[in-house]
């Protein structure tokens, strides 16, 4: 409860309270504008918004919790293949025998009973 | 609590709710009618029970700031959401000239100067100076401990001496 020398606010609030009780609605007209109003009962009205931040939350779900959802490059650099577009000029007629170290005969092997 | 109880008790109790509706809709007319409505509506429907552990009336109050704050937040999700059709209408919170009620000049310069102050001190000097609770019946309402409540009473007060020095000297 306000204090004894609460007096200069407690006036104006009385007049306020005066004023208001004189403008205030009767209770019958009150709650027969309340049960008019009970019937609209629009059951999208409620769900739309429910849907919408539901929709928002598994959006954001989505996006944060994804396996591996670090930006991943386009192209692996590790296992790309890279080839010169010139390497064509490399190949000659003959090459095949660069490719491989001909083989020479071991001396072991070699008869010279066939020697003159 | 029976509804011919309920109505009985709503009726002695409908003045001083529409006071305090009012209050928790900064004065504007309609919007103080539309919550004291649906939470009317709410204790008709069963949706809220008085379980008689605070008075009547201090369970009505809290019904009444619960749906006032509910009627502002759907407005301002309105605000977002555009076509989900809310059907509230959308304002800056000030008292609509339309809707307002008749004041005398003291009684605007008192609002003027509440509407200055925090939420929690405006309402802790409404249910304390209008509808004469104690600050503990006024804690029960706003959902705050006697000791917050307190401090807002106290804060309020002075805040609303201070605002109401400055407007007289205008």
């Amino acid at each position: 409860m306000s204090q004894p020398d609460d007096q200069d606010l407690r006036d104006p609030f009385a007049a306020l309270r005066h004023e208001d009780a004189a403008h205030a609605p009767p209770l019958d007209t009150l709650l027969a504008q309340a049960r008019r109003r009970r019937p609209a009962h629009r059951p999208l009205q409620r769900l739309v918004p429910a849907l919408g931040v539901a929709a928002i939350g598994v959006l954001l779900a989505v996006a944060l919790l994804r396996p591996g959802s670090e930006r991943q490059p386009l192209v692996s650099l590790a296992d790309a293949r890279w080839q010169s577009p010139t390497d064509f000029l490399l190949r000659v007629p003959g090459a095949e025998y660069l490719q491989a170290v001909p083989s020479i005969r071991s001396p072991e092997t070699v008869s010279y009973d066939s020697l003159p | 609590m029976q509804p011919p109880d309920l109505e009985r008790e709503l009726d002695r109790v409908h003045i001083a709710a529409f006071g305090w509706a009012l209050a928790c809709c900064a004065g504007d007319r309609s919007r103080a009618e539309d919550a004291l409505q649906s939470s009317y509506l709410k204790i008709v429907d069963g949706r809220a029970r008085f379980d008689g552990r605070s008075s009547f009336r201090t369970w009505l109050f809290g019904i009444v700031r619960r749906t006032a704050a509910e009627a502002r937040r759907r407005e301002r999700w309105g605000r977002w959401l555009p076509l989900v059709g809310f059907s509230a209408s959308l304002g800056d919170g000030r008292p609509d000239s339309a809707a307002a009620l008749i004041r005398s000049e003291e009684s605007r310069r008192l609002e003027l100067a509440l509407g200055k102050l925090p939420a929690r001190q405006r309402e802790a000097l409404h249910l304390v100076f209008y509808q004469d609770m104690t600050i503990a019946q006024a804690a029960e309402v706003l959902g705050v401990s006697l000791g917050t409540a307190r401090t807002h009473y106290q804060r309020g007060k002075a805040g609303l001496r201070r605002m109401l020095e400055e407007t007289e000297g205008k």
